[in-house]
């Protein structure tokens, strides 16, 4: 379906206050799990502080306010928590671009039931690890991050706020400049507004207290229908100017995001010799492969005697990450999960990243937004 | 029904982060916890597979020995347990813990033990002798400017292995010296020595480069035990450099600050001395079966099924960490508290609650 | 190693590569003896994995014959490969070989002349560009500590 726009939020109080702009995505899981139509609502819930994002499942409507607002340093993947541990239920999930990118590809290979989710996409200019957070709030806003009680990126900065009400930011530019701000594959992310989940919701170009949400699928216009009539949200449609504004936020990201591809993928990639280096300390400890949300195979060739390292420290790359790379690199979605796991800092998303783009160049295949298997996997005479 | 929930991996001395997945109070994965400050949600693979330690093997209920071993209540595992104990003099009587135990347990331990007048008490040290100096800790290695590593910390250890990484990457030198001909932390060192014997490579070793005071330098030792373990402690504990023993099991740092670290051979000398032995996690019978045999009386806590709970005449089952409240000490000396995330097992039991009980059948007060 | 040494993997299908070579054999048309052959029922059955381990276990060539398209035995396999094909191409520079180190190409049971043509430019390309060294930094610190101690 063409995409529709709209404005949205939650007629509940306590959800619209506490909710972000205006709670709508918080209404929209009250109201499935009202209705049953869902099982489960899974989100975010913050932990300890405002570092630490805790995938919750939520089964009671009443439990929803618990996971309002957003948390930036929290960068998750529901994708294969889903395939392998939630498959069982009718579930509601809340998706950045990049969860939705992994549920879409594990959906085409039947890892996941698209009849049982609803994806509701949450608009997202990146996610910082959380110890990154936590040192540059040290280094550049000169506070405890103990004392931050919540966090947000707008308009180009990281915005920090403290017990007594004050607002602290720095530009994010600067912070990426001198090696802090976003997960780098966050960086060089160019889907910003979910549009492979059923709905994309966002800030950008709502007015305060409203969400702005682009309703993709038939199955997220019905959602929004119904829960309007059934009275928990309210919506409006946004001015041409809102839509305007929200395209035009979109376009700058995409573009500083290709930017940033060019410096990591090309110029500032590691060189041949740079890469044995990192694939030297490879322990083989298979994180990055048991990381990998759109990595199921119950038997992995990986583990096969054939490729066994005989007397070697170090798995020879080429039977090691060369048959990973030839098994996932074009259908890598740049989570960067097998980056972030790596116990021994190799910057596996670089390589992933940059098959991709290069397959994708070739055949026009986009892991996470195609509406197709990869051409690799196809049968046909072409 | 699902819940990720954190706790603190009980595989190394490490002390990482992870989150454990919780279906139907069952644990079937783990979820990188990339909160915590020590591994920012990366692990090994044991610590990834750690969950798989909560559904094996597992004790659910207290047990008897008649004959074979046979399913008994608590009430009838406990009194006997009591009967046992009341009827052997003080220095009949012997407690060894291991180094997996929470530091609560090893307090109340330790109480019970006190209250009791029991002198025969410490823990398994896997011949790491005790030692009492503040030693380095991971930002300590990170930051540092050259660090000697004996072992092989990448692989035994892979996520301290990482902050020599990242010193590395920060322009460290790393000099690594061990036994065999290759090893991966030796291949990404600046230099390996390959050496035949710890006090050969004492002899050699130009103690210069760790009394450069402008230069931050630690230690790493990791793999060594016993004499070896303490010449090298030796050698560099008046140097300039940081000091950073490696231990064996996940708290054995914090079995040393409260409990005798004992050595096999002290651990043997123990079994010598008492008719009635009190295991809580160790597997005596894996490293001294022999010993074993002039016990009379043998009770075993442990939340798992070993070749020491076969054999015993008593067996309690407790709890794994995940599922009691606690803290665990880490190499570098750090504390950390860990909750209860999920039940024990049908009859299992928190540890601390079983000698509790125990001290109040006893009559004893702690 | 000199040269003249290089080791080529020629993986080739059993309906048309392998029966070039064949016909190359039968007819007594000379071709490299660096090539050592092996027979798969099909190109779709190779996957890039083969080539890694090829190169892994110390070929400084691969080749990879299949049937013409359209004339794949099994219909569509060497179409499949094809496509594997551009990928193995893309891969092998990430890990430092050269993509002149890999060639595949089609070649039926009757053209004897054509498989010789290419093993013999093949194995040609292979000897310019010597023999495939694959950086290996762990013996390089392995002879650095044995020259100190």
């Amino acid at each position: 379906m063409e995409s529709q726009f709209l404005l949205a939020k939650a007629k509940d109080e306590e959800l619209a206050e506490k909710g972000e702009c205006g709670g709508a995505v918080s209404a929209l899981f009250k109201y499935l799990l009202d209705q049953q139509l869902v099982d489960g609502v899974l989100t975010l819930t913050r932990g300890d502080d405002v570092y630490d994002g805790i995938p919750t499942l939520v089964e009671n409507s009443e439990d929803i306010v618990e996971t309002c607002g957003s948390l930036h340093c929290a960068p998750t993947m529901f994708g294969d928590l889903i395939s392998k541990h939630l498959n069982d239920i009718r579930l509601a999930v809340s998706v950045k671009p990049c969860d939705a990118m992994a549920i879409k590809e594990l959906e085409k290979r039947h890892q996941i039931n698209p009849d049982a989710i609803y994806k509701i996409g949450l608009n997202c200019g990146g996610t910082v690890m959380p110890i990154t957070a936590r040192k540059m709030i040290e280094m550049f806003y000169d506070v405890d991050p103990a004392d931050v009680v919540a966090e947000e990126i707008d308009k180009g900065k990281f915005i920090i706020e403290l017990a007594d009400g004050t607002h602290k930011s720095v530009e994010i530019d600067e912070l990426e400049e001198k090696g802090f701000g976003r997960r780098s594959n966050c960086q060089r992310c160019e889907l910003k507004i979910p549009r492979n989940a059923d709905l994309a919701c966002g800030n950008w170009g709502a007015e305060p207290g409203w969400t702005f949400i682009e309703v993709v699928t038939e199955k997220g216009k019905n959602l929004v229908e119904n829960a309007r009539q059934n009275g928990y949200i309210e919506v409006k449609t946004p001015s041409e100017k809102a839509i305007a504004i929200r395209e035009k936020i979109e376009s700058v990201m995409i573009k500083l995001a290709r930017k940033f591809q060019d410096k990591y993928l090309e110029e500032d990639y590691p060189a041949p010799e740079n890469w044995d280096e990192y694939w030297n300390r490879c322990i083989k400890c298979y994180a990055c492969r048991d990381v990998c949300p759109l990595c199921f195979c119950k038997e992995c060739d990986l583990e096969k005697d054939f490729y066994a390292d005989e007397n070697e420290i170090a798995p020879d790359p080429l039977t090691f990450q060369g048959v990973r790379l030839s098994h996932m690199c074009f259908s890598c979605v740049n989570c960067g999960q097998c980056e972030d796991v790596c116990p021994m800092e190799i910057p596996l998303a670089r390589i992933f990243h940059r098959m991709q783009k290069k397959y994708r160049d070739d055949t026009g295949f986009i892991a996470g937004v195609s509406e197709e298997l990869p051409p690799l996997y196809s049968p046909e005479k072409e | 029904m699902l819940k990720v929930a954190h706790t603190i991996c009980p595989s190394c001395s490490v002390g990482c982060g992870v989150n454990l997945i919780i279906k139907d109070q069952e644990a079937v994965g783990t979820y990188p916890y990339k909160r915590h400050p020590i591994n920012e949600g990366k692990n090994c693979k044991k610590g990834r597979d750690s969950y798989q330690i909560l559904n094996e093997n597992r004790l659910r209920d207290p047990l008897l020995k008649k004959g074979g071993l046979e399913q008994v209540s608590w009430e009838d595992a406990l009194e006997t347990t009591v009967s046992q104990l009341k009827s052997h003099k003080n220095h009949e009587i012997g407690i060894i813990a291991s180094g997996n135990c929470t530091n609560e347990e090893y307090e109340t331990l330790k109480k019970f033990a006190a209250t009791l007048g029991v002198e025969n008490i410490g823990y398994n040290a896997k011949n790491i002798p005790a030692f009492n100096f503040e030693t380095a800790t991971l930002d300590d290695v990170e930051n540092s400017d050259f660090i000697l590593i004996i072992g092989d910390v990448l692989k035994e250890n892979p996520l301290l292995g990482r902050r020599v990484i990242l010193a590395k990457e920060g322009g460290a030198e790393i000099i690594t010296a061990d036994f065999p001909d290759k090893t991966l932390t030796g291949i990404n060192s600046d230099e390996y020595m390959q050496i035949e014997s710890i006090s050969a490579f004492l002899d050699n070793i130009n103690r210069k480069v760790l009394e450069t005071p402008e230069q931050s330098s630690t230690v790493i030792i990791s793999g060594l035990s016993g004499e070896e373990f303490e010449n090298v402690l030796k050698f560099f504990q008046d140097s300039h450099a940081k000091l950073l023993p490696v231990m064996e099991e996940c708290n054995s740092r914090g079995a040393m600050n409260i409990l005798p670290a004992l050595n096999e051979n002290e651990l043997k000398d123990l079994l010598k001395k008492v008719k009635l032995l009190y295991v809580v996690g160790d597997d005596p019978a894996s490293y001294m079966e022999e010993s074993l045999k002039n016990i009379e009386f043998l009770i075993t806590q442990n939340f798992f099924i070993n070749e020491t709970v076969l054999m015993s005449d008593v067996v309690l089952p407790g709890s794994c960490w995940a599922e009691k409240s606690g803290s665990f000490t880490n190499t570098t000396g750090e504390t950390q508290k860990f909750n209860q995330i999920m039940l024990p097992p049908e009859n299992a039991r928190d540890d601390v609650t079983i000698l509790m009980e125990l001290a109040e059948k006893m009559g004893l007060e702690l | 190693m000199s040269e003249e040494d290089v080791k080529i993997v020629g993986f080739c299908c059993n309906w048309c590569c392998y029966g070039g070579a064949d016909s190359a054999g039968t007819a007594r048309m000379q071709y490299p003896p660096n090539v050592r052959i092996l027979r798969v029922m099909c190109s779709g059955r190779i996957n890039p994995s083969m080539v890694l381990k090829a190169f892994k276990e110390g070929a400084d060539g691969v080749f990879v014959g299949g049937c013409h398209m359209g004339d794949c035995h099994y219909d569509a396999g060497n179409y499949k490969w094809n496509r594997r094909a551009k990928l193995v191409e893309e891969l092998l520079p990430e890990f430092g070989i050269e993509k002149e180190r890999f060639r595949f190409e089609w070649i039926s049971a009757s053209e004897g002349e054509k498989f010789q043509k290419t093993m013999q430019e093949f194995s040609a390309t292979i000897k310019s560009i010597g023999p495939l060294k694959r950086s290996t930094p762990k013996i390089t610190s392995q002879a650095k500590a044995t020259a100190k101690t």
